[in-house]
């Protein structure tokens, strides 16, 4: 074409495009058959409407980086939205919103998709690997990173290895990169491996925080707790170092751990006190639940219950910050602390929301079935607990007696189902009953009670399964607990003599502080060993009584009362609930009955509208006082026990 | 008498019907559907109890030993084997078996790391081994007593019936597994829970009846006539053609009360009502149900909320006052909404009127039925979006100019609008003719000066006072004022009615309301801006016009609460539909997600019907023609005179058979030739086809002229002339020849 040519067709492109404008600008864009319709936001946009469709990609790209930076997280999205309407090609957009879902939102399978598609589009147009050009090598570091990580939080351990192995054949080196290898070969098994990488990634000072943390917990997993504090000591260094920046809370709930696993109680709970008094660790649930945990240990009900309180109070200001990672540790505090302070029928609800809502929570070395096995077998002593309750109730009317032997059973075939998926979790998913290690870190049982769970090993298996966990478990505070286990599975086969043997010994080794629920349940299933109405099982119970007035509920032990003004009446009436009537001076504790007139009593009226009496049980012991009223004796014998055998901590649960 | 007809008198006597005794012998394709199906059933059955407990085992390994038991179980129940014998060695066996188990769970593994194996096997071997001994007897009795099977049936009856009783009360998303598979199929839970049902009362009869069947058979030949390939045809046919009806009869059930249904099920507020009509309900609810209804994505932030965490997004206005409630008005009024479909453009000016204000995006991907669109506030734009995936119903952008005001500030300002008309300010201070509202307002809110104030004041009370129930069950007539009772009684009800109860007061007191219906959302459970919206998040509330803030929401939430829909978001859902959001999901190809185990989708059930659904049946419909056609006309390829005999005589009896014409058992072929003859043409012979082929089934190498084969098939065909021309067309859609001839019983 000639230069004349080349002007006049120029001129007449650039007139038609002028006359095509307005007309095209001036049509309503309404194709229903296009994906990007709603990305697009140059047509259509209302007035004040941010026009983003003069800017490229890259440039959409570019604001998308800076609003994530500058916490407009959702500013952010949308851009990089915008920027893949604009160019679905850009693979850098891809792998940002990849890294986005993965850091900001947690949505990995997402995150695993935008990952896969930037690497395929990098490949399309960067070639094949290896790279010669240096940023064309950071993006495809960056996107192998990005798989890596997306995998393994999917659990895809092999997968994210596979990425790992990759990015060192490259010869790509990042910070974060010798924890994270840590941490995967941890979760496939290779400790010793994943400590070598750890201690290499000290070395260099790969992310110190970090890498330090995961150094301290594999240590503390392969049972150098001195060197794992050690460790963990170093990374809280680090942490306060940076000033805000840092992250003390973690190591510090991480040493902690360790503490709690070494029996140094104390510390563990300065440790996490610490932790939960940090900006970081206030609204995290480890040090709060590690707390509790402890203090359920110690029969602290009301110090477990605050600490949990206080971290829903401090995430409560974390308007927008979604709970779910945290509901079912919560449900299961609640139903543990409910139960043990002998409300079954509010326990066992708040247990089966946290079976209902189990998911990783966040905490490296502890997987589902972990917080599955806690949970289930808290639920089927749950439903233990409920039986003995329903058992030792008195039956108002023929109704009532019919519809608790409907429950009772119900409640003992799923008592004994979810003792036995129990096992099978323990035995199968937790990989040959790994958490049988007294305090395992990464456990949520109650160790003091897990016997009950495990009476239906068989004697043998389970015997030689705990002799290969002491192998490797020099701590003599961990061995009662081993050795209540197995009495539990004698007193489960009818081996009464060698139950009540190991139960002596576990009673005799036991630490004076801090294995309170220990003591609880071992004295609780020596009473029930010893012949009824034995001075010595009565004298149990009264101690039993006497440190937890919910335990006689919780094991099923008839508290001895003496009956006030030898009432015959009242003495056969309290038969087969909690209460054993014994002759005078053999307790401290009196029953006394009173009926009250209609104007005395509480409000209620009669079928006729007369006002009724009221019938009034006390049981007065050293403590004080407890009163139970009803319309009839059944009814008022239902209210003292409640009164008598209840902690007021388990009807909080009732309240949130 | 010639040689032949000797010989063939010889044969009929040899062939006489056997005893009854000797010829009990069950059509084998019955005992094979009958075992199969039995298995279907508890397979099915053990699966349904897995989603439910979690068995622990895989039911893969359940089922096998499963279907080995109910083979064993029904070979045994048609033996000789007395129900003593059987207990006695099933207990032998359960015996040997579990014992075996306890010592495999005791057995010691020599290595440290799986020195539980033993036990993890056992305890795997215990429920196979549970399983398939529930299966063997089971299957036993149920063979042997025809009392237990249908005690059997009923029994699995109850149990599906108990499983599935939450779905009453209109609660369809109940139970969770339907709300899954409803989401699989990408249809509505209604549907997925009809279709269960249907299958799950069809799958139960038709096991009942093979298996009931089984027994009789046991015991009388006679019934064997009833189990006939054509009486199985029009029993499963009258099985199918009844539960049919009962599909469509519960289809149009839940039509008729659908619009009820929707309401109920959405704490009151049902789909949006046309001018003069109300989408809200005063009957007891029945709280919402969990369906999704969609999901709302915002696409910039929005921390000046006022509301915070609470998100309220408007669909319809309610400002005419009708009697005792409150409706929607005609055009003029309530502007602010968006009188438009979902699927439509609407696009305006942001109201000068009001103070600045953020703008605010949010796309709107909808699952559920819902024509009108809602947005947050005062929406400027509305666009129509292509639905990213077959799942959801419709999309839209909502660009809304959304408040910046925090509440406490707004004491103090004047409320309506100076540029309202006089019609506009005598609609929305339209009062409640009954002067009770005006005397509680004022008592209320004397000590309160400011029109706002007395509107906190009045909300205060309401969420104080008030308890929070989905069933008042207040008692009144028809035609009477339905808040009376909750406002000046009991003071329980839900927002339907404390939205009403707080327009009536705060009209009597002159200040400007109406209520806002829609959906309240809980942002703090939305993850990355995406937020899943419920039935259960219906509301509807009331809202007073504060000058230059615009109409701000005066929700009731009542401390004291009896009975709640609330419920947390089920981030799984939430996670996969925004799963299914954005470009990068649309645009990522199958191949970039293969070998990926974290990318393995749930299959795609509707998309696995489409596309192979229809092949096979296809392919099934053209083997069905093809054989068909084959069984009839196959003695025109075949050349030898004694396989075209035989092919002839084949092919007329499947005709017959197809005509409902079947030999009966123990009849002859003489015999049958007799009376097809007599009821046919009225003569007394036999098939003219017969003899030859008697002849060469049991002569020495008779040989058949072709031209009498060609003439005896005419003869016999000139018969079914008798019957009607539709009837015999119709006979080539039955299947009976085919399975006669299955089943060896053509011949």
């Amino acid at each position: 074409m000639c230069r004349r040519g080349k002007v006049l067709f120029s001129w007449g492109l650039a007139i038609i495009t002028v006359a095509a404008a307005p007309l095209v600008a001036y049509s309503q864009y309404d194709d229903p058959l296009d994906p990007f319709n709603f990305l697009r936001e140059n047509e259509g946009d209302p007035p004040g409407q941010e026009d983003d469709s003069n800017k490229s990609a890259q440039e959409l790209y570019a604001e998308g980086i800076g609003l994530l930076q500058a916490d407009q997280p959702l500013d952010g999205r949308t851009k990089l939205l915008r920027a893949l309407a604009k160019d679905p090609s850009f693979y850098p957009a891809h792998s940002q919103l990849a890294f986005y879902y993965i850091t900001q939102v947690g949505h990995y399978r997402l995150a695993l998709k935008y990952v896969k598609w930037a690497q395929e589009l990098f490949e399309q147009q960067k070639g094949l690997p290896p790279y010669n050009d240096r940023a064309e090598q950071m993006d495809h570091a960056q996107i192998i990173y990005l798989l890596s990580q997306a995998r393994l939080n999917l659990d895809d351990y092999s997968g994210a290895l596979a990425a790992l192995d990759e990015y060192e054949k490259y010869g790509y080196f990042a910070p974060w990169y010798p924890g994270t290898r840590s941490w995967i070969l941890m979760k496939l098994g290779r400790l010793d491996e994943a400590i070598e990488v750890a201690r290499l990634g000290v070395i260099t000072r790969s992310d110190p925080g970090r890498t330090l943390n995961m150094l301290g917990i594999l240590l503390s997993m392969s049972g150098e707790p001195t060197k794992s504090l050690q460790v963990f000591r170093e990374a809280i260094q680090y942490e306060v170092s940076l000033g805000e920046m840092g992250q003390p809370a973690t190591p510090l709930n991480n040493s902690g751990e360790v503490y709690k696993e070494s029996f140094e109680d104390s510390r563990a709970a300065e440790s996490w006190q610490r932790a939960k008094s940090l900006h970081d660790g206030c609204e995290h649930v480890l040090p709060s639940l590690n707390l509790a945990l402890l203090r359920v240990d110690h029969l602290d009900l009301q110090g477990a219950q605050s600490s949990m309180n206080s971290f829903l109070a401090c995430f409560a200001k974390f308007t927008l910050r979604n709970d779910e990672e945290h509901r079912a540790l919560v449900h299961l505090m609640r139903g543990r602390v409910a139960l043990l302070s002998g409300f079954p029928t509010l326990a066992i609800p708040q247990l089966q929301r946290a079976l209902d809502n189990i998911q990783w929570f966040g905490k490296i070395g502890t997987s589902e079935g972990d917080l599955r096995a806690g949970t289930t077998v808290s639920l089927a002593r749950a439903f233990d607990v409920y039986i003995n309750d329903l058992a030792t109730r008195k039956s108002t009317s023929w109704a009532v007696w019919f519809a608790t032997r409907r429950e009772l059973i119900t409640a003992r075939i799923r008592s004994w189902w979810l003792k036995r998926r129990a096992r099978q979790i323990l035995a199968e998913e937790l990989k040959n009953f790994e958490d049988l290690r007294i305090r395992h870190t990464d456990s949520l049982l109650e160790y003091p009670t897990l016997g009950e769970a495990l009476t239906g090993f068989p004697t043998s298996t389970l015997k030689r399964r705990i002799e290969i966990e002491k192998k490797s478990d020099a701590r003599s505070a961990a061995l009662p607990f081993y050795t209540l286990y197995l009495a539990e599975n004698h007193l489960a086969r009818g081996s009464d003599d060698s139950a009540l043997a190991l139960i002596n010994e576990t009673l005799a080794n036991i630490r004076r502080q801090g294995d309170e629920l220990l003591w609880l349940h071992a004295t609780a299933l020596k009473a029930k060993l010893l012949p009824e109405s034995s001075t010595d099982r009565d004298q149990l119970i009264l101690d039993l009584f006497a440190k937890h007035p919910p335990a006689c509920r919780i094991y099923r032990l008839s508290l001895p009362v003496t009956v006030q003004a030898s009432d015959a009446s009242l003495a056969k009436a309290i038969q087969g609930t909690l209460l054993r009537p014994v002759a005078a001076g053999a307790s401290p504790y009196v029953l006394g009955r009173e009926t009250l007139s209609a104007q005395e009593g509480p409000k209620g009226g009669g079928k006729d509208g007369a006002e009724e009496d009221t019938i009034e049980l006390t049981l007065m012991g050293p403590d004080g006082m407890k009163r139970g009223t009803g319309k009839s004796i059944e009814e008022a014998i239902n209210a003292l026990l409640d009164a008598v055998f209840t902690l007021g901590v388990g009807e909080e649960v009732k309240r949130v | 008498m010639t040689g032949t007809q000797v010989f063939l008198n010889n044969i009929d006597a040899d062939l006489d019907p056997l005893p009854l005794a000797t010829s009990n012998r069950l059509p084998r394709l019955t005992l094979v559907l009958a075992v199969m199906s039995r298995a279907t059933v508890l397979i099915l059955l053990l699966s349904f109890v897995h989603t439910i407990l979690t068995l622990g085992t895989p039911i893969s390994a359940i089922a096998i030993g499963v279907i080995m038991a109910v083979v064993v179980g029904a070979n045994l129940s048609l033996s000789k084997l007395a129900g003593r014998g059987f207990i006695s060695i099933t207990l032998a066996l359960a015996g040997l078996i579990f014992g075996a188990i306890a010592l495999i769970a005791r057995a010691p593994f020599p290595s440290e790391q799986n020195s539980l194996f033993g036990f993890v096997l056992a305890e795997h071997l215990w429920m196979m081994a549970a399983c398939s001994f529930a299966a063997l007897i089971s299957t036993f009795a149920a063979g042997r007593s025809r009392t237990y099977a249908i005690a059997e049936v009923v029994g699995i009856l109850l149990f599906l019936l108990t499983t599935l009783a939450p779905h009453r009360g209109f609660h369809l998303d109940q139970p969770k597994f339907i709300n899954l598979l409803a989401w699989n199929w990408s249809v509505d839970p209604l549907v997925a829970l009809l279709v269960i049902g249907t299958l799950i009362a069809t799958f139960s009869l038709w096991s009942l009846y093979l298996n009931t069947t089984l027994v009789l058979n046991r015991t009388s030949l006679r019934f064997t006539t009833q189990l006939s390939t054509r009486n199985f045809f029009v029993a499963l046919g009258l099985v199918l053609t009844f539960f049919g009806v009962i599909y469509a009869a519960s289809w149009q059930l839940y039509g008729v009360y659908s619009q009820r249904a929707a309401t109920v099920v959405a704490n009151g507020v049902g789909a949006a009502a046309a001018e003069g009509d109300s989408p809200l309900g005063f009957e007891s609810a029945l709280g919402g149900t969990s369906q999704p209804a969609g999901i709302v994505r915002l696409e910039n932030e929005y921390p000046q909320n006022p509301f915070s965490p609470m998100l309220y997004l408007r669909e319809q206005a309610l400002s005419t006052i009708d009697g005792f409630e409150l409706k929607v008005a005609a055009g003029g009024f309530d502007t602010d909404v968006p009188n438009t479909k979902v699927g439509q453009s609407f696009v305006r000016e942001p109201d000068k009127s009001l103070d600045p204000r953020h703008q605010l995006t949010a796309s709107v991907f909808l699952v559920g039925k819902q024509s009108v669109p809602f947005a947050v506030d005062f929406p400027i734009s509305i666009t129509p979006l292509r639905p990213p995936d077959r799942r959801f119903t419709g999309a839209y952008r909502a660009i809304s100019v959304a408040p910046t005001y925090q509440l406490k500030d707004l004491v103090g300002i004047p409320v309506g609008n100076p540029e309202w008309t006089a019609d506009q300010w005598r609609h929305y201070l339209e009062p409640h003719h009954d002067p009770r509202y005006m005397d509680k307002a004022i008592s209320l809110t004397q000590e309160v000066p400011d029109p706002v104030g007395k509107a906190g004041a009045i909300v205060a009370y309401l969420s104080n006072e008030s308890t929070y129930t989905l069933t008042p069950m207040h008692e009144k007539k028809p035609g009477e004022d339905p808040v009376a009772p909750y406002l000046f009684g009991d003071l329980r009800g839900y927002c339907v009615h404390f939205a009403h109860a707080t327009v009536f007061m705060l009209r009597a007191l002159g200040i400007p309301a109406r209520i806002g219906t829609g959906y309240l959302t809980d942002m703090s459970q939305a993850k990355d801006g995406h937020m899943l919206l419920r039935m259960s998040d219906r509301h509807a509330w009331a809202e007073v016009y504060i000058r230059g803030k615009g109409w701000v929401p005066f929700d009731t939430q009542p401390q004291k609460v009896e009975s709640h829909a609330d419920t947390k978001v089920d981030q799984e859902v939430l996670e996969e539909l925004m799963g299914l959001l954005g470009p990068g999901e649309e645009i990522l190809p199958e191949t970039t997600a293969k070998d990926e185990p974290g990318l393995i989708e749930r299959p795609d059930l509707s998309a696995w019907l489409n596309t192979a659904l229809v092949p096979t049946l296809a392919l099934l419909l053209l083997i069905f023609t093809l054989t068909k056609g084959w069984l009839w006309y196959a003695w025109y390829f075949v050349r030898k005179p004694r396989q075209r005999l035989r092919w002839s005589y084949l092919a007329l009896v499947a005709r017959l058979t197809d005509l409902g014409l079947r030999r009966l058992p123990g009849e002859t072929r003489n015999e049958y030739g007799h009376r097809l003859q007599l009821a046919l043409a009225g003569s007394d012979r036999s098939l003219s086809l017969v003899p030859s082929l008697l002849c060469t089934i049991y002569g020495d190498a008779l040989v058949v002229p072709e031209d009498s084969i060609s003439a005896s098939r005419q003869d016999d065909l000139r018969l079914l002339k008798a019957l009607p021309l539709w009837r015999r067309l119709l006979a080539f859609l039955s299947p009976s020849s085919l399975f006669s001839f299955l089943t060896g019983e053509l011949a």
